[in-house]
């Protein structure tokens, strides 16, 4: 679970993190990354919705068991991708 | 804390929030279950450039309301106010 | 929920601004402050919603006018206020809000003060009060970048000149007119302590524009003595995504 400051959460698991699919962003161009594009540090996560590249994220929590985030909580789906068009949970 | 000054307020939401509730919201008062400020839904802080709608309090920042339109669907997360109270007379 | 309205008249009220107004047959009226969600539909489906404050009082015509700003890198206002011609039809959601509004039976003094296009709903609160005869003291206090950006600029003119329906004062934050006795800047302390209605009157103040300039210009009203509960705001704002 990344958890952004102002309490907003997105689960995802732990594979699409790792092996270089995922960044956590803090500078920009030369600069430290801008509040407006979640500044000081984000997340990115580009094979995935972007919802789940938290913006002003301050930590990821690791955990045994998945529990959905901020919206995944109210109606989007879980995991994302893109190219299957999972925006929403199955309706 | 949300990108500063990046939000509008308890208005630019009713237009979408009018197909839930048949009465004004923007005049409707809350109170923010976190801080218990008591306020016109009016004057709640706007987030509505992500994924859904969010409500903040204009107070302490704590979500009041979240809301999502999906295809068929739509949700309503009001968890944040102790209450909505609109004037019926 | 939404209704067809059709472009009966254009007028371009800057070079970046211009007034649509709409023939709505349904059209329940409306009360001064409020605002409309215009909804364009692309022939793909895509649809894009944005809300306009009512320019116009409330009249027994179904007559609706928006003035629109147009955004550099806006999505909808473009089309909106270059293409979009007389006889053409949108679809708005409407009339949406019941805080931000001036209705005619209050009898209270009236502060004013408009950001830029903030000055949209409260000119529909000016022309209500001029519609309904209503002799309730009215100040405006209007933020503009530059001269050329005013709004409604004949009209307000008039209004506070020969109807003197309103005390108008203007303040410039990029460039003012030659010999103007304020250099260009935000409004600060002192502007809101001499150009508003002092807060013992107990006016209702409205104010209206950019989250920025409204959170200030709050702020000062709220330092000068006038009661949150008097202090009714609006809020302006790009809805695009930011990515």
């Amino acid at each position: 679970m990344a958890r952004s400051h102002g309490d907003y959460t997105t689960d995802l698991p732990l594979e699409d993190l790792m092996n270089k699919q995922a960044w956590i962003a803090f500078r920009f161009d030369d600069d430290d990354l801008a509040p407006e594009h979640g500044g000081p540090a984000r997340l990115l996560v580009p094979h995935l919705y972007l919802w789940k590249s938290a913006k002003w994220v301050r930590g990821i929590t690791l955990m045994h068991e998945d529990q959905p985030g901020f919206w995944e909580s109210l109606g989007y789906h879980n995991y994302g991708d893109p190219w299957r068009e999972q925006r929403y949970q199955e309706e | 804390m949300s990108s500063p000054m990046d939000y509008l307020d308890g208005n630019a939401a009713a237009g979408e929030l009018s197909r839930l509730f048949v009465m004004d919201i923007t005049t409707a008062e809350g109170k923010c279950a976190y801080c218990g400020a008591t306020k016109r839904f009016a004057e709640a802080h706007l987030y509505m450039e992500g994924p859904g709608i969010v409500a903040r309090c204009c107070v302490c920042e704590h979500v009041l309301l979240r809301f999502v339109n999906g295809r068929q669907r739509a949700f309503l997360d009001l968890r944040g106010m102790s209450y909505l109270c609109f004037d019926t007379a | 929920m939404w209704r067809v309205g059709t472009v009966v008249a254009l007028h371009d009220e800057t070079s970046s601004a211009r007034t649509i107004t709409l023939e709505v047959p349904d059209w329940p009226g409306h009360v001064a402050g409020q605002h409309v969600d215009v909804r364009l539909t692309a022939s793909d489906g895509y649809s894009a919603v944005r809300s306009y404050s009512i320019a116009s009082a409330p009249n027994p015509e179904k007559r609706v006018e928006i003035t629109v700003e147009r955004l550099p890198d806006g999505e909808v206002s473009p089309y909106l206020t270059q293409e979009l011609a007389v006889g053409d039809r949108l679809e708005l959601r409407g009339p949406i809000g019941g805080w931000f509004v001036w209705r005619t039976e209050q009898t209270e003094a009236i502060q004013l003060i408009a950001g830029g296009s903030g000055m949209v709903p409260l000119m529909a609160m000016i022309r209500s009060r001029a519609a309904s005869g209503s002799t309730v003291p009215f100040r405006l206090l209007y933020s503009v970048r530059e001269p050329g950006a005013i709004l409604f600029r004949d009209e307000l003119e008039k209004r506070s000149n020969q109807d003197r329906a309103v005390m108008l004062a203007y303040a410039y934050t990029r460039v003012a007119p030659k010999d103007w006795p304020r250099p260009p800047g935000r409004i600060d302390a002192a502007l809101i302590a001499e150009a508003t209605w002092p807060s013992k009157l107990g006016p209702t103040c409205y104010v209206c524009g950019p989250t920025p300039f409204v959170e200030i210009a709050a702020g000062f009203l709220s330092a000068c003595g006038n009661r949150s509960d008097k202090i009714k705001t609006e809020r302006f704002g790009p809805t695009g995504a930011k990515k």
